[in-house]
């Protein structure tokens, strides 16, 4: 019997079929307009999409929790907000694009249509309680990733950054698929929903139960490799840098959003998670640290430092994830908090990356940025709060959401790992404090970029903004702390 | 009234960084003038506090954070009373000391040592711990610019070292927090960041223990107590002269401060615990100091290397639980901020004049700075600790103390005099007497009326705190035996809000 579904069901996906659509019409029109004019045309479209998007995932906050085809997808508040996200990450890979875009070979109506895919899927991904769907939504959002990865094919190493992403991420597919296998042998199905009733019921033969925490394991080790949590974590460096400054932006925070938004349904499909598993999650998330901030310290490449930044900030989200078995500890609230205002540091960083790499024929260097602090006032302020938002220092969001995971990893009763999360942080000031150092404190190199880092444009506006929200956020974190109610 | 007290001088860094001030002439000039009218309105705020009681004044509470349990929430009470003054003094001080010697972005410079006041004021002010500890690390971020950005050729490798250093312990200290209220919620139910209601929670033992000592390691590093002292004298080194007052005069209390209130205040099982231990870091730490003066040639290390036997003797005092101890060590805090702030703007002074810090280069200055050389004097005198100035004060208290607690540990404790008196003569007859030290000293200049001004105010508060000390100590008293009443056992606890809550909540 096929089930009825109707417009019912469509409205919960609101937010993905505005992405989809958008992406047609973005070819559309690039076919139909094959002049130069049509470029701007083209971008509005992928914006107004966007906006729709953010939107339609805006209603279905206020409408409440809501299941469609028949229980395939559930959205919910905290779904929803990382739709929300997802949709306002891409706007900004726009913003991005529109700066750097022209001399890097982005503006073209498939960049905007691929971002478009990958955003439809990586909603997708966030809401679908059906591992068969999810695994959907992951490939296609990976696939329109590593064309975007390759995008640029004169940009430095872009070539291997491709190749490197596709090869890995296709072994990472593999666990996906094999953790699929083994959930359906465990359950005969690979719906979230029956293995949380059957794991919460006991219902279940302990080989079965090992089966299945095997096969959710496996599938989760597919979606850590996408937030590039150790030792899933070393594509990120290369690709980072090989990557267009937008596309980077756009492989950490969106990349991470849809990883965790998807981690957050698998994990919480497993209520009370059996014994090993936590403990396992706790040496990753340590590992992840330990990799991305030691790994940042000797980068000179500032995109390969944003990189294995991204991977320690992973590392922070794994530790308030490790709170998730605990009622009120607010760990799925922390991941969420954390995320985002990841997305928006991040957004800070590759921002001023691109307003500094402007014209520059090889990668940003620290020693770029040596004697710009006053120079260039409001851009080194910018990027100055985003570095001590990343360390973690108050009085920015980077603080409170920080906060937040070590209260969720706290509460759950892993004191260990939040004490060894915390000394981390000392390393990571160390890498953040070298940004500062090169900024202020050093002379200018004459090796060094020259002119560049203007902030003008919507790219200026959004980042001046966004680090003013940084520190806005830090001082009253109010919304911040009301995703913890959702 | 103490919520202008912290965000005045953040709105005049703001001021002073984006207002209309050209050049560095006009900055230090905005700079001067709204030091002054800071101090003077904090003095105000502060003569207008009761403080024959013990107990917070003035407070005021916002619900800030009420999902974590945090707020706003701020009280002033004897004992954050004088620091808070000392910090609204020594910061036009600190303006005065960079009048010539900054004029590499006066503004930024200008501004950043307000926004570090602002940050101190906030830490001797909060009672909410979460609003504490963002002030707090706050505080970290001014002076690693002001050391950074205008310190001297190391300045890299010593600011960061300073950051890190003092991160490190406070992140833990972090966890403590949480902890904390995390214990709150246990016991009445709802998380709660207020170090009022902390005052009431019963703490295990077995937790206090590891409480104890994550607060302890954050305040023992900024203190800085044997062996996490090794920051301090390069941070001392490298800073510009503006840097090293406010370094030594208000940042290192921020550490004692923190321990008085906290560690003795919410943890007095462990106190007791940790008592011995203690004691013998701040013995090592007191002498070693002293003897690594002895050794220095460098003019400004000897300085900062007698600020940390000065800090030991300070937490020395503190943890002997004993009334004139712990007065000795809030009066230890005053004294130490302006005697070692007078003896680093004389460090300034010279280094502005000659350009080297190197004792070797030195000799015979009251030649050729016969008023530099009178005001000297008393400055010296007051950091051995001789009768009639400040200095002998407060080591008499903290000696009495720590021989009423430990006859031993006074009887170490009092080499540090005899040491201190060494060193203090040795760079006193190597600066200012003998014979002029060469074509440096001859070049010399008396001080500026600026100059004079500035280190006269300090000069006179050596002199009527020396004389007078009583005029402190007597309304500083209540608070201080409010400290002491919580950390004797068995006694009841007047201070502290809700005594009776104490036993039965116990876990």
């Amino acid at each position: 019997m096929i089930p009825a579904y109707g417009l019912r069901d469509l409205a919960v996906l609101g937010p993905e079929i505005a992405c989809i659509l958008g992406a047609a019409l973005v070819l559309g029109l690039d076919m139909a307009f094959r002049s130069q004019s049509s470029k701007r045309l083209v971008e509005a479209a992928a914006a107004l999409a966007l906006g729709v998007s953010a939107a339609l995932a805006l209603g279905r906050l206020a409408a409440g929790p809501g299941s469609a085809f028949g229980g395939q997808v559930l959205d919910g508040a905290v779904p929803d907000v990382f739709r929300l996200g997802l949709a306002a990450t891409g706007l900004l890979t726009l913003v991005l694009a529109r700066r750097e875009g022209g001399s890097q070979g982005l503006l073209h109506a498939e960049f905007y249509a691929l971002l478009l895919f990958a955003l439809g899927a990586m909603e997708l991904i966030t809401v679908s309680q059906d591992l068969m769907l999810s695994f959907v939504a992951l490939e296609t959002f990976s696939l329109a990733m590593y064309v975007l990865a390759g995008f640029n094919k004169a940009w430095h190493g872009n070539r291997e950054a491709a190749l490197k992403y596709f090869l890995l991420g296709a072994f990472a597919a593999a666990f996906f698929v094999l953790g699929m296998a083994l959930v359906f042998g465990a359950l005969g199905s690979v719906r979230l929903d029956a293995a949380s009733a059957l794991l919460s019921g006991g219902k279940l033969a302990a080989p079965r139960e090992m089966l299945l925490d095997l096969g959710l394991s496996l599938c989760a080790t597919a979606l850590l490799f996408k937030v590039g949590a150790a030792p899933f974590h070393l594509w990120t460096p290369d690709v980072y840098a090989g990557s267009t400054t937008p596309v980077a932006y756009f492989l950490s925070a969106g990349a991470k959003l849809a990883g965790f938004g998807a981690l957050l349904k698998l994990l919480g499909a497993v209520p009370g998670c059996p014994a090993p598993f936590p403990q396992i999650l706790a040496v990753l998330a340590v590992a992840t640290l330990l990799a991305g901030n030691l790994g940042a310290l000797r980068q000179t490449n500032l995109k390969r430092l944003l990189a294995y930044s991204s991977v320690a900030h992973t590392g922070y989200v794994l530790v308030g994830l490790l709170g998730l078995g605990t009622a009120g500890s607010g760990a799925a609230a922390s991941v969420l908090a954390y995320t985002l205002v990841y997305a928006v540091m991040a957004f800070v960083a590759f921002g001023l990356v691109a307003a500094a790499e402007g014209g520059l024929k090889r990668p940003l260097l620290l020693e770029d940025l040596q004697g710009m602090g006053f120079e260039r006032p409001y851009f080194s302020l910018a990027l100055a709060v985003a570095m001590v938002s990343m360390a973690g220092l108050p009085p920015t969001a980077g603080f409170i959401v920080k906060l937040g995971v070590f209260k969720a990893a706290l509460d759950g009763g892993h004191t260990l790992a939040a004490v060894v999360a915390i000394l981390n942080s000392v390393v990571s000031a160390a890498v953040y404090l070298r940004v500062l150092v090169a900024l202020y404190m050093l002379p200018k190199s004459p090796d060094g970029a020259q002119g560049g880092a203007r902030l003008s444009g919507t790219l200026g506006f959004a980042v001046v903004a966004l680090a003013l929200a940084l520190l806005a956020l830090g001082l009253l974190p109010g919304s911040l702390l009301a995703l913890g109610s959702l | 009234m103490l919520s202008l007290i912290i965000f005045s001088p953040l709105a005049f860094a703001l001021a002073l960084a984006f207002g209309p001030w050209g050049g560095h002439k006009s900055a230090r000039r905005a700079a001067l003038v709204l030091s002054l009218a800071q101090a003077a309105f904090t003095a105000w705020v502060l003569w207008g506090g009761d403080f024959s009681a013990a107990g917070f004044q003035l407070q005021e509470r916002l619900a800030w954070l009420p999902a974590l349990g945090a707020g706003y929430h701020v009280g002033l009470d004897g004992i954050s009373r004088w620091l808070v003054a000392l910090n609204a003094l020594l910061l036009p001080i600190a303006v005065l000391s960079s009048w010539n010697a900054v004029e590499r972005y006066p503004r930024a410079h200008y501004a950043l040592m307000f926004a570090l006041q602002s940050m101190v004021y906030g830490v001797f002010l909060s009672l909410d711990m979460l609003q504490f500890y963002i002030f707090w690390e706050a505080s970290l971020l001014p002076m690693y610019f002001l050391i950074g950005v205008w310190g001297g050729e190391r300045r890299l490798y010593a600011t960061v070292k300073f950051v890190l250093y003092t991160l490190a312990g406070s992140l833990l200290m972090l966890l403590a927090l949480v902890w904390m209220a995390f214990l709150a919620r246990t016991q009445t139910g709802h998380l709660s960041f207020d170090f009022l209601d902390w005052s009431s929670l019963a703490i295990p033992a077995g937790q206090q223990m590891w409480l104890f000592a994550a607060f302890f390691l954050a305040f023992a590093i900024k203190v800085p107590l044997f062996p996490f002292h090794t920051w301090l004298p390069d941070a001392h080194v490298e800073a510009p002269t503006a840097g090293s007052i406010l370094l030594a005069g208000v940042l290192l209390k921020l550490g004692t401060y923190a321990l008085m209130r906290f560690n003795l205040g919410l943890f007095p099982e462990a106190a007791h615990a940790f008592q011995k231990p203690v004691l013998i870091i701040c013995l090592i730490g007191a002498v070693y100091g002293a003897l690594m003066v002895l050794v220095q040639r460098d003019f400004k290390k000897m300085v900062a290397y007698s600020s940390v036997s000065h800090m030991g003797l300070c937490v020395l005092g503190l943890f002997s639980f004993t009334l004139a101890g712990e007065q000795g060590a809030l009066l230890t805090m005053l004294n130490h901020g302006i005697s070692t702030g007078a003896l680093f703007l004389i460090v300034g002074m010279f280094y502005e004049r000659t350009h080297t810090r190197d004792l070797s280069v030195y000799g015979g200055a009251v030649l050729k700075m016969p008023v530099l050389g009178l005001l000297f004097l008393p400055v010296a005198l007051s950091s051995m600790g001789v009768p009639g100035t400040n200095g002998f004060v407060n080591e008499f208290l903290c000696l009495r103390g720590a021989f009423e607690a430990f006859p031993w540990a006074g009887a170490v404790a009092a080499l540090t005099v005899i040491l201190g008196a060494a060193y203090m003569l040795r760079l006193t007859q190597k600066v200012m007497y003998g014979p002029l030290g060469g074509a440096k000293m001859e070049a010399l200049t008396d001080i500026t009326t600026r100059e004079r001004a500035s280190l006269g105010v300090l000069v006179a508060l050596i002199f009527a705190l020396g004389i007078f000390p009583e005029g402190i100590l007597s309304n500083t008293q209540p608070s201080v035996q409010a400290v002491l009443a919580r950390l004797t056992p068995g006694a009841s606890t007047p201070a502290a809000p809700a005594p009776a809550a104490g036993g039965e909540a116990r876990p």
